[in-house]
Parts: structure tokens; C-alpha cells; sequence
């Protein structure tokens, strides 16, 4: 029983770590994702193109290698050292670690660039008599873009936006490789302490509770846009 | 004006790849200034392991600690990939390895050692009943720790055919203990300090496995102007006899030759 307990502490000690990250990574990833899909579909050539550059790579390579890379490669290269948090707020600068930040700034680079595929799919599937139609009402592009498009956009994307929502509290998983003490460290530990194996799926069903939340939370959400059907 | 602010954004994107700032500066230095010295280690009995109470504990973190005391700066004690300790030291991540690391000529070109302060071996742990015997280990399936000094005997010495590399020394025990691995090569500083108790009540260390004699060392970045003071520190802590208390606290095989 003392044992139960000690693992179901230690587990939801990591899943806090789990969802800080899956948030703040939400948080930083839906506008950043924003501005690389301007960027993207940007008129401006070199713009564009670089941008795509930057996708091509953050897509085209695993994230735990990106991970790896933005933890190490600055102080490897005498660049710089991740900053310490230095509050004197213990649960806080244990928190907020060097490696969660480094972790965290790799997925939320990450995810942008997967989220700006999925926002310009969304822009471009709108048709083009849309917006010939705002112009022939007189508004500008900007009234164009906020008051007809986004929100049709926003319906369109829900449900490849919570694909990868999905995915992403499962890729938490992938700090551990800069030891984030996160579900699956504090999981494995027990595996290398203690020689326990269940804590590890007992982890797993962490995952599938939350999961289980968010697709309510998504069919919801699917659910009340419904009057736009087109 | 639109031009203009993709200029700038352009601009902006180039620059932060470029950003560089100076970190050349002497390691004893930085650990006082930071006011810590931060130890990277794995939980390894009985070098670095946690008490009932969740505190650092073990051969390496009591003298790691008293270290830390003598340069006047806090002991971090921070859990790392073993895989990955040489890329935590050179990207300043971590200040030293003091987790009875071998000290291998390989490694010994990536990163500096400090004195030898222990001795060891590799052993082969096996189920306790098993038929296998000491000249079987070649053919069995062996089970190491991906990067330690296990891992090169399974490869060099015993030249095993069938190596499964895994992520610690305690997740090679428990392949055995599973089933997965009939053997364990790792070492005998931990086999004796685990095996045949607790969890691993099971396992015994196999007669007539022992292979190579390694010595243990302190890990620093190559240059590292802490390598004085911390060799000064473990020839003083064995001259006044607190490492021989700690070695007899916690069965380990010192270096006594190196010490003096």
C-alpha cells in the first residue's frame, strides 16, 4: 500500500511535468505557428523560402534529435548555456530547469512548424469567391481575412489541430531523453531502483485518461461550430 | 511597408542563428561564482543512490558533497543519461562525472580523469540455479549497460554473439530477472552491493566470470583547472583517513596506490 501511494506520487509528480509542458508548448507553438505560416505563404521570395527551409528541417527530422540538439549543441559550441531559474522558489527552479526550457523550446518549435502546415491548408482551402466577393462589398483585406475567413478556418482545422494534440502529450515523453523528469522518467526509475515494471503502464494509463478528456473536448468543441456548416 | 516588415522578420530569423556569447572562463571560477558545483551521476549503488527520505547518498555523493564544502559552493547532484555524460560536460550542463566511472583509454580522450580513487572489476550475474558456467557466457544472451566499461568486456574480452545494450547497469539486472537476458555483465562494485537482496534476491554473481582489473575516476572537461583541487582533495580526504571509513561504510575496493 505505502508503496501504491509512493508510486502514484512520484507518478503525478511527472505528469504535472507532462502537462506544464504540454501546455506552455500549446501556448507558444499556436501563435508561432501563426507567424510561420505567414511567412510561408509570404510574397516576399526569400522570406518564403527560408521559412520553408526551417519547416522542411523541423519536420523532417526527428524531434528527440532536436531535443538533443538544443539542449547540447549551444554549450558544445561555446554559444551559450542555458539559464538557470534562480528565483529561490525551490518547486520553481526545479520546475522550470534548464532541461524542461530546452526541452520545451524544441517542442514548441516543433509543433509550430507542423501547426503552420495545418493553418495554410486551412487559409488556402477557402474559396477564392470569398474574397472576391468582400472586395466587391467594399472591405479591405484585413476585414476580409478577420471577419469571413478565420473563422471558417478555425472550423476546418479542429480536427487535424487535435490530431496533433493529441500526439504532442505523447511525445512529452521524449524530454526524458535530456533526463526531464517527467511520466515516463519517473516511471523508468522505478523500473531501475526498484525493479518495477507496472508503474511504467500504470503511466500509461495517465496518457489514455487524458487523452479520453481532450477527444470530449474536441468532439465539444467540433459540435458547437457546427452552424457553419458550408 | 509590407517589403519592409519581411525584411526585418528575415533579418531577425538570420540574426538569432548567429547569436554568440563568451563562455571562456575557468572552471573553478564559474563553479564559485554560480555558488555550486553540480555532480552528474545515476542512480548506481552504492556510489550514488537516494535514502528513505529522498537525499543523496553513497560512496561518490558523501565525497562529492564534502568537495563541493571545500570549494565553498553547494553540491547539485543531478541525474543524466549515462549515454550522454560526455555531451552534459562539454556543453557546461553538468561541472563533473562522479559516478564510479571506469576510466577507460577510449573516454580518456573525450574528457579528463582525476586520480584513481577505486578499483574494480566486471562481474557476470546470472539467476541463481542457472546451468550456465563461465565459458557459456559467450553464447548466451548478455545483457550491458549501452556506454560502460560491461558493455566493452561483452564486446572485447568475452566476444559475445548475442549483446543486448540497455540504458543502466540495473536495467541489464532486471533482463535477467525477466528472462529476456540470460546473463548480466556489470559491475562488481554494484553486483555486491545488490545482488542476492531485495528485488534481486534471485540473482548471484556467476564463479569464475571476472573479468578485467578498471579503475574508478572522477570525469572533468578536457583542461579543467578543477582537476588540481580535486586531486588535492581526495589525496588529503584518504591521508586523513575519511575515505577508508567511507570504503569500508560502503564495500568499496580503493585505489591505494594512486592515493598516496
Amino acid at each position: 500500500m505505502e508503496l501504491f501511494i509512493e508510486v502514484f506520487s512520484k507518478l503525478g509528480n511527472g505528469f504535472i511535468i507532462a502537462l506544464l509542458l504540454f501546455a506552455l508548448t500549446l501556448i507558444l507553438a499556436i501563435p508561432l505557428g501563426l507567424v510561420m505560416c505567414f511567412c510561408t505563404m509570404s510574397k516576399f521570395k526569400p522570406l518564403s523560402l527560408f521559412s520553408k527551409l526551417i519547416v522542411w528541417v523541423l519536420r523532417g527530422t526527428p524531434l528527440m534529435l532536436q531535443v538533443f540538439a538544443i539542449f547540447y549543441l549551444p554549450g558544445l559550441l561555446k554559444l551559450f548555456v542555458w539559464p538557470q531559474m534562480n528565483t529561490g522558489w525551490v518547486w520553481f527552479d526545479n520546475t522550470f530547469s534548464t532541461r524542461f526550457i530546452a526541452a520545451l523550446v524544441a517542442f514548441a518549435i516543433n509543433y509550430a512548424a507542423y501547426f503552420s502546415e495545418i493553418y495554410r491548408g486551412g487559409i488556402e482551402s477557402i474559396p477564392k469567391g470569398q474574397y472576391e466577393a468582400g472586395q466587391v462589398l467594399g472591405l479591405t483585406k484585413k476585414q476580409v481575412f478577420f471577419k469571413i475567413v478565420l473563422l471558417q478556418v478555425i472550423k476546418r482545422i479542429i480536427p487535424p489541430m487535435s490530431n496533433e494534440i493529441i500526439t504532442l502529450i505523447k511525445d512529452t515523453a521524449l524530454a526524458n531523453t535530456i533526463a526531464v523528469y517527467e511520466l515516463i522518467f519517473e516511471a523508468k526509475e522505478f523500473m531501475t531502483v526498484d525493479g518495477l515494471i507496472w508503474p511504467l503502464f500504470v503511466a500509461g494509463g495517465f496518457y489514455l485518461v487524458f487523452v479520453g478528456l481532450l477527444t470530449i473536448l474536441f468532439g465539444r468543441l467540433e459540435k458547437k461550430l457546427d452552424y457553419f456548416k458550408a | 511597408m509590407k517589403k519592409i516588415i519581411s525584411l526585418i522578420l528575415t533579418a531577425v530569423i538570420l540574426c538569432t542563428l548567429f547569436i554568440s556569447c563568451d563562455t571562456a572562463k575557468s572552471d573553478v571560477q564559474s563553479v564559485k561564482d554560480a555558488g555550486k558545483l553540480v555532480v552528474g551521476v545515476t542512480v548506481y549503488p552504492p556510489m550514488d543512490y537516494l535514502d528513505d527520505n529522498g537525499e543523496w547518498t553513497g560512496f561518490d555523493a558523501e565525497l562529492a558533497q564534502q568537495f563541493a564544502e571545500t570549494l565553498g559552493v553547494n553540491c547539485q547532484i543531478v541525474i543524466i543519461k549515462w549515454d550522454n555524460k560526455v555531451a552534459e560536460l562539454n556543453s557546461n550542463q553538468i561541472d563533473l562525472i562522479w559516478n564510479g566511472m571506469t576510466a577507460s583509454d577510449e573516454l580518456g580522450e573525450k574528457i579528463d580523469f582525476s586520480v584513481s580513487y577505486a578499483k574494480n572489476a566486471q562481474v557476470a550475474v546470472v539467476k541463481k540455479g542457472s546451468t550456465l558456467t563461465a565459458d557459456g557466457v559467450k553464447d548466451a544472451k548478455i545483457a550491458v549497460e549501452n556506454g560502460s566499461a560491461g558493455a566493452t568486456v561483452a564486446e572485447e574480452t568475452v566476444k559475445g554473439t548475442n549483446i543486448n545494450k540497455v540504458g543502466a547497469m540495473v536495467d541489464a539486472l532486471n533482463e535477467v530477472l525477466a528472462g529476456t537476458s540470460d546473463v548480466a555483465i556489470i559491475d562488481i562494485t554494484m553486483a555486491q552491493s545488490v545482488v542476492g537482496k531485495g528485488v534481486y534476491a534471485d540473482l548471484e554473481i556467476l564463479d569464475g566470470a571476472s573479468y578485467g582489473d578498471e579503475i574508478f575516476a572522477v570525469g572533468l572537461r578536457k583542461g579543467s583547472d578543477l582537476k588540481a583541487e580535486l586531486d588535492a582533495f581526495l589525496k588529503a580526504k584518504y591521508a586523513d583517513g575519511t575515505m577508508t571509513a567511507l570504503a569500508e561504510k560502503y564495500n568499496v575496493g580503493l585505489n591505494t596506490d594512486a592515493l598516496k
